[in-house]
Formats: structure tokens, sequence, C-alpha cells
């Protein structure tokens, strides 16, 4: 009982991620032991998954910014005068573009997660190492669900970023080959062990010729497979990871870059706490009966499974936000 | 330099226009978390507001070293967590919101192996969660919505809260727990 209090104390931590292996390991082994802490546990699962889930983030109203230089020169009369009319518009839609990808969690899952529901392998950049993950380096022989990688294509080659040769893993630690997507339950996720990050960039470049250098970024961005979406006037370049540098590059020369802003946000934490927990959901399923006990394991599992895929394809693509400006 | 340093040192030096060009750049993060920890688009507006008028006339006392984006939040949850109360009627996250893309629900769209009935059972549950949220203190408010809305990790909320590591992992505690046990009592009245 005494030890119920002193495990409950880790749970915040344990769902961050911010746990020790040994602690987590603690966490797994209590309650795969104790019915309490474990329904305790799934309670701050689901609640936490539920803030996660909160779709697009909120954008700041039409003239916001115009709004806030008012109420600064109205308090500051003796400065006044000075934003050219014209230079917001584009850049505020430029900046809502991008923070659109940026600050939420959960833009994904509405968008591009029903698109691309497959994981991508990339055997080049396994990173830290995930407990019970397998990894073509460390293939789990004491699993006799494992199946050695077979042949074939890719689930899903045309994906943005797939490389699609080696093991894949299932949020449940198996592997399959890359054509095994027949699992009822698993929809057809896989995850690889790799650092992830979500990586956005603000491209803003000035131009002679607007409406012609859109022609060519447009080019551009269908030469390097990427997928365009018009947003006021600028254009919202989604593009594989690995090639939107370049890209980036080949845009901000299309002018004088006169804004370039890169942010890379590591999830990699989030992303490996949320798939130990899935992977103990998975046994504790196991070893569970009671169908409401089940269906509430079950619930929680799909959930987590819809957030690792969410993070899965964000951190397989980078949103280039192009302003073109005269 | 890069863009951003350069447009904070030109606004320190009192160029208004750099500034604005700041503030459009960072209006969409600072409205998304203060949407985020009032409930509602008018206190939303206001906060985010507030919270650049507070940032330009404390400009001199930013230090190019550190992150902007991250010193605006700090601004932000600081106005929010000491704001005298004269809330709005909050309404629900999960109510429709405006985006770059217009109005859309907050709901996320079914992908194809999900259940409507499941689907539906989970929009009602993230609504009591919220509902939950909402009634939390604001020091409690202010560190979920970090963490789980906003995805910061908890060097960040340390660096926007201006607190130590350890005082993260405990406030992060005390508010899960805080929130579960408003949860459930929401849930037991409800059946």
């Amino acid at each position: 009982m005494r030890d119920c209090a002193k495990v409950a104390q880790l749970f915040s931590p344990y769902l961050d991620g911010e746990l020790a292996a040994n602690e987590a390991a603690r966490v797994r082994e209590h309650c795969a032991a104790c019915a309490s802490c474990r329904a305790a546990l799934a309670e701050w699962d689901a609640a936490a998954l539920a803030l996660r889930d909160t779709g697009p983030a909120p954008v700041a109203p039409a003239g916001f910014a115009s709004g806030v230089m008012a109420r600064i020169a109205a308090e500051k009369p003796a400065r006044r005068a000075w934003w050219p009319v014209g230079w917001t518009k584009g850049l505020a839609a430029a900046a809502a573009a991008a923070m659109i990808f940026a600050g939420s969690w959960g833009l994904w899952g509405g968008q591009l997660g029903s698109r691309v529901p497959v994981a991508h392998n990339d055997p080049g950049r396994n990173g830290p190492a995930v407990p019970h993950v397998v990894s073509p380096d460390n293939p789990a022989p004491d699993n006799p669900d494992v199946t050695a990688p077979g042949p074939g294509p890719a689930p899903d080659s045309s994906t943005p970023g797939a490389t699609g040769d080696a093991d894949t893993v299932k949020p449940n630690g198996r592997t399959s080959s890359p054509g095994d997507n027949a699992q009822p339950r698993d929809t057809a996720a896989v995850f690889t062990s790799k650092p992830r990050a979500v990586t956005t960039t603000l491209l803003k470049v000035r131009v002679a010729d607007p409406a012609a250098a859109r022609e060519e970024a447009l080019a551009l961005a269908k030469e390097a497979g990427a997928a365009c979406r018009d947003s006021a006037d600028v254009l919202e370049i989604t593009a594989p990871a690995a090639k939107a540098p370049a890209l980036a590059d080949r845009l901000a020369a299309l002018g004088s870059a006169e804004v370039r802003e890169t942010d890379r946000r590591d999830i990699t934490a989030d992303f490996t706490a949320a798939l130990e927990r899935y992977q103990a959901l998975e046994a504790q399923l196991a070893g569970t009966e009671d169908p409401e006990q089940r269906a509430q394991i079950e619930a929680t599992m799909a959930s987590l499974e819809k957030q690792l895929k969410d993070w899965d394809v964000k951190s397989s693509l980078h949103v280039i936000t192009l302003w073109l400006a005269e | 330099m890069d863009r951003v340093r350069l447009l904070v040192q030109k606004s320190q030096d009192g160029d208004t226009g750099a500034f604005e060009e700041l503030v459009t750049l960072y209006q969409d993060r600072v409205y998304a978390l203060s949407y985020r920890l009032t409930g509602n688009g008018a206190d939303a507006q206001d906060l985010a507001q507030e919270t650049f008028v507070k940032a330009y006339t404390g400009l001199k006392g930013f230090r190019n070293q550190a992150d902007f984006g991250t010193w605006l939040h700090r601004i932000t949850v600081n106005l929010w967590i000491n704001a005298r109360r004269r809330e709005r009627p909050s309404v629900s996250l999960d109510a429709p919101v405006q985006t770059a893309d217009g109005e859309v629900q907050r709901v996320v769209a079914a992908t194809a192996e999900e259940d409507p009935a499941e689907l539906a059972e989970r929009a009602e549950f993230r609504q009591a969660v919220q509902a939950a949220l909402r009634d939390l203190s604001r020091e409690h408010r202010a560190v979920l919505v970090l963490r789980e809305m906003q995805g910061y990790n908890y060097d960040e909320i340390a660096r926007v809260m201006d607190c130590s590591l350890g005082t993260v992992k405990s406030r992060l505690n005390r508010a899960r727990q805080a929130l579960k046990d408003k949860l459930a009592h929401m849930l037991t009245t409800k059946t």
C-alpha cells in the first residue's frame, strides 16, 4: 500500500517520459500487479490524451497587429506614424499559416493523419533505444511474433519520406515485413525507433514579380514532391523533411530572402513515452478478461495510437511558409 | 544576426515598424496560448494584446540571447496568473474556432477505421476534461496548457513559468491530480 502512494507520485513524470528507465520500469511492474494503480494511471492517461486532442490552433483575428500598434501609439503619443500599410497583411498571413502548423499538437490528426497512416522506415537514423521497440540493430529474438523483413514494396511508397527497406515496429513492439498489414487492430500503424522533431520554416522573399515567382515556387515544390496550399498571400509548402532544406534554399534564391526562421521542436521523449504506455497497455490487455476493463484499455490504446500516428506524420514532413513580397 | 534578433534590437532602439513585424510574426503563437488559457476569443484577444503592449514597454529588459517567443509566452502566462478575476463566460474549447482555413469544428475528423460511437464518446469525455480544466486554479491550468496543449517540455515550462525543474514536476503532478479529482467529481455528479 505504501508502495502504491510512492508509485502514484511517479505517474505524472511517467506520462511525460521524464523518468529514468529503472523508475519507468518500476511503474510498469507495479501497475501490472496492482489493479487500483493500473486504473488510476489509465485515468491520468486518458485525461492527458483528451487535453492533447484539441485540433487546430486558433489564429489571431484579422487586424490584430494593427490593433496592438494603435494601442501602443495611443499610449505613447510622442511616437507616431510609422508602419507602412500593406506591409502587415502578407506577413500576418505568413505567420498565421506557419503557426497553425507549429502551434498545435493535434492538427495533423484531422488533416494528414488519415491521409498518411503509415510510419516510415529510417534505418540510417536509429536514435536512442526505446524499450521493447525493435530496430534493425535490435531484432527482439524472444518475441515469437517476429517475422523477418520481407522483400516487396513499402506499405506506402508514395508517402513523403518513406524509404521502406527495414523492419518496422508496431506500437505493440512486433516487427513486421513491409507487406504485413493485416492485423485487425493495428490499422497499419508501424513505428521505428528514431529521433523525431517537428520542423517549420517561415520564409519571406522579396521579388520583382510575385506572380512569376509564385509559378517558379510551385514548380520547385512540385519537383521536390511537396504539396502546396494557398493561404492569402502566401504559399504553404509541405515537403518531405529530407528535401525541405534544399527546397528552402532554392525558394530563398527566388529573390532577396528577408526572413528565414526555422523552428525545430524535438518530440522524441513524448513519442517514446507514449509508445511505452501503449506497450504497457497491450500487455495489460492480454491479462484482462473483464469486458468493461478491456473496452477502457482499448479506448486508451486507440487514443495513444492516434497520437503516435499524428506525431510520426508531423515529424516526417516539414512545412515551409513562403511569402513572396514585391 | 538572424532576422528576429535584428528586429528585437531595432525595436529596442525605438523602431516601431520593427516591433510591428515582431507582433505579426508571433501573434498567432501568443493568441493560441491566450485562447487555451482563457477559453474564449474575447479574453484571448485582450490577453494577447496586453502581452504585446507589455513586451513593448519591457523590451529594454529583454536579453537578445533568449528566445523571443518563449519570453512572450512568459509574459502571457504571468499576466494570466496575476490578472484579477473578471472572466467572461468561458466557451468550450470544443466549440468552433477561427483558423486560417476558416471556422472549423475542433472535433478531429474520423479516420476511416474509427467507429462514430467511439468518436462521440471521446468527444464527450474531452468536453468533460476541458470543463474540469476550466475549473482549476490558474497556475494549474497554465502548467497543463503549456505541457499538454503547447507541447512544451519541462525545461521550456520552467523558463516560461520562471521556476525550477523541481517546481515544474511538482506543479504538474498537483495539477493532474486536481484535474483527475474534478473530473471524477463531475462524472459522478452526472451519473
